[in-house]
């Protein structure tokens, strides 16, 4: 009879993790670490690609005033460890987590930055030397019993009730101390939910619930979580979306989930990384459109699917409804083709073109009724878009949003921005040569009357000073330039993104 | 006619250890907690790997390790595979992503890359004399 439950549960279960499998083979990397450190001697700008080792602690040189009302903590994550024993990752995105705080009181600004030490940490750390899968690097000297134990923890760090969650896109959330950023554990949300993808992009809508989705590309399924203020999962489902690929960031309307797709094979390749698994299929006369798919939030299926011509997407502002739902509108950053495989050269120091065209942030309305989708562009060479918390969800006018100026030979994010998204107009400070600005992030003063009424919080990497600066600007005049600097004595790893815990 | 097939099965099973046949202990360790079973699998060939066992066992788990003996096997190769049912509803229960939620062990340890190790990893050589086997619930 136990024969039964091994013919019918063993093969099932594992079986369709098998699916989303992961590279097999190992393949080390010295040549993108040689070509890498060669540009590195080159161009300090590259710095930003660069690891570091053990922890971070210091204190900052204010320049300017810090507003007085702005007190609370920064915690921001990114990836800090691309090289072991001579290799080196080959894409942006496999780096071990390295989380960092920025506490900002009483005219001061004191930093702290530490790795995750995820089980890929400590084992990685242990062999000196790779072991794991990483999204875009293919590497397997050691079995693995599944997705949490290649888990970077290096996307996101999320405040949330009275705690701090390390962030990756395809396992678990890592639970670190908010204080020393010392790691507590994977975090489980229920018990049958251990090991699913929990994005690095929770919404977390002004009544304090947090929406968020989990995917494994191949898979073709669509986890989705609502979770209380008080960590309690509310609802939780899982929806089948086709040809399913990277799915990094999405937003949250009043009564809707917004996903979109972009058009990508998943090609089954034991010897080629997650990433590299992920055929282009928007070009060509086979071209495939990017779907936008739209789940309703009260009985998590979906809802409508519309296309978009062909775009990669990671990151999205934020999404309303209008018309009782019968219209939504989100804005999101369009990339032009293949973005992901192009995120991985910088790793062996070449640097990317700068095309402000094949980047913008974008508003898209979508019209239930028609099924059309339409779109109007917001600000070209745009990333990183965000928005201030108290619209996550409503209608928003503003969108903080980073881009590269014009001007610039090579891609580089040097420029800040507050979006008008109803005129199209920027109100914007270029930080210039030699710097690299990192995701600023919206953070209302108390009370706040509108979407202008706070600050523009962020960090900026001085790349020919080799340091790191924590830079304050008023939210509703971002062109009269910060209104205070907070420069560290030292290069923190670059983050992807972060979030302002007031205090 | 039943009977009679029965009777003979009985005298084959009676007869085999005389033949050739042989013991296979099993060290299961990290059981995290004395409940439930623990569920073991032996496979005779990778067309049957994960499918068809030619042997199962299920033993009451025991916190810490748990130690059991699947006797009178023909002398081969099997890839082994444990889980602990730890609930004890039958099942090897998975998130819905298909990932296993209790833990779960193979032959020699072997651990594969987003799925079960390949049925070689898996497998023990299990000569005439017997063998002593140990895995790491995961």
């Amino acid at each position: 009879m136990e024969r039964r439950h091994f013919l019918k549960t063993l093969p099932a279960g594992l079986g369709l993790a098998a699916s989303a499998a992961l590279p097999i083979t190992a393949r080390a990397d010295a040549g993108t670490w040689r070509s890498f450190h060669a540009a590195l001697a080159r161009d300090p700008g590259l710095s930003v690609y660069a690891g570091v080792e053990g922890s971070q602690q210091g204190q900052a040189m204010v320049e300017g005033r810090l507003p007085a009302d702005l007190q609370g903590t920064f915690y921001r994550n990114g990836p800090g460890r691309f090289e072991l024993d001579g290799e080196r990752y080959e894409h942006w995105f496999d780096g071990d987590g390295f989380a960092q705080r920025w506490t900002i009181g009483d005219g001061k600004v004191a930093h702290r930055g530490r790795f995750v030490e995820t089980r890929k940490f400590v084992d990685e750390s242990a062999a000196g030397r790779f072991l794991y899968p990483a999204f875009g690097t293919h590497i397997a000297r050691r079995g693995f019993r599944d997705n949490d134990s290649l888990n970077a923890a290096n996307t996101n760090l999320l405040p949330f009730n009275g705690k701090l969650y390390a962030l990756w896109e395809g396992g678990s959330a890592t639970e670190v101390d908010p204080d020393t950023l010392a790691t507590l554990g994977i975090k489980t949300w229920r018990d049958d939910l251990k090991a699913m993808p929990f994005s690095a992009h929770p919404k977390i809508a002004p009544d304090g619930t947090l929406w968020n989705f989990g995917a494994l590309p191949g898979s073709g399924k669509l986890a989705l979580y609502r979770i209380g203020r008080d960590g309690a999962v509310l609802q939780a489902g899982v929806v089948e979306v086709p040809q399913l690929a990277l799915l990094h960031d999405f937003a949250v309307s009043e009564r809707h989930l917004v996903f979109v797709v972009p058009p990508y094979d998943i090609v089954d390749d034991p010897d080629l990384s997650l990433a590299g698994r992920h055929a282009w299929a928007g070009s060509g006369p086979q071209a495939r459109p990017t779907r936008v798919v739209v789940v309703a939030k009260d009985t998590l299926t979906v809802r409508r699917v519309f296309e978009l011509p062909p775009h990669m997407v990671f990151h999205f502002g934020n999404a309303w409804d209008e018309d009782g739902g019968a219209v939504t509108h989100f804005d999101l950053v369009l990339h032009e083709g293949d973005q992901l495989a192009a995120l991985g050269h910088v790793m062996e120091g070449v640097r990317e073109p700068n095309r402000p065209a094949a980047h913008r942030a974008v508003r898209v309305t979508l019209d239930y009724a028609s099924g059309r989708a339409s779109s109007a562009g917001l600000l070209d060479g745009a990333e990183f878009p965000r928005v201030m918390p108290q619209v996550v969800g409503r209608r928003h006018r503003r969108l903080a949003v980073l881009s590269s100026d014009r001007r610039n030979a090579a891609l580089a994010l040097d420029t800040v921005n507050v979006v008008n998204v109803d005129t199209g107009g920027a109100d914007s400070w270029r930080f210039g040569p030699g710097w690299r600005v990192e995701e600023h992030v919206l953070v209302p003063r108390r009370g706040a009357r509108g979407e202008t009424d706070g600050y523009l919080v962020g960090v900026a990497q001085d790349t020919r000073r080799g340091a790191s600066v924590l830079s304050v600007f008023d939210a509703a005049r971002v062109s009269a330039g910060p209104l205070a600097l907070a420069r560290l004595p030292y290069r923190t790893p670059h983050c992807f993104h972060g979030n302002f815990l007031a205090v | 006619m039943t009977r009679t097939i029965r009777t003979a099965l009985l005298a084959l099973a009676a007869a085999a250890p005389l033949a050739q046949a042989a013991d296979l202990t099993i060290r299961i360790d990290n059981v995290q907690a004395g409940e439930g079973q623990l569920m073991v699998a032996l496979y005779d060939g990778a067309a049957t790997y994960l499918k068809r066992p030619a042997r199962s066992v299920n033993v009451a788990a025991h916190a810490g390790s748990t130690t059991l003996v699947i006797p009178d096997l023909a002398p081969g190769g099997y890839a082994l595979a444990v889980y602990h049912d730890v609930n004890g509803n039958g099942r090897m229960d998975a998130n819905p992503m298909g990932i296993p939620l209790e833990p779960i062990a193979f032959g020699n340890d072997a651990q594969g890359h987003m799925g079960p190790p390949a049925f070689d990893a898996a497998r023990l050589a299990l000569p005439a004399a017997g063998l002593a086997t140990r895995v790491t619930l995961r």
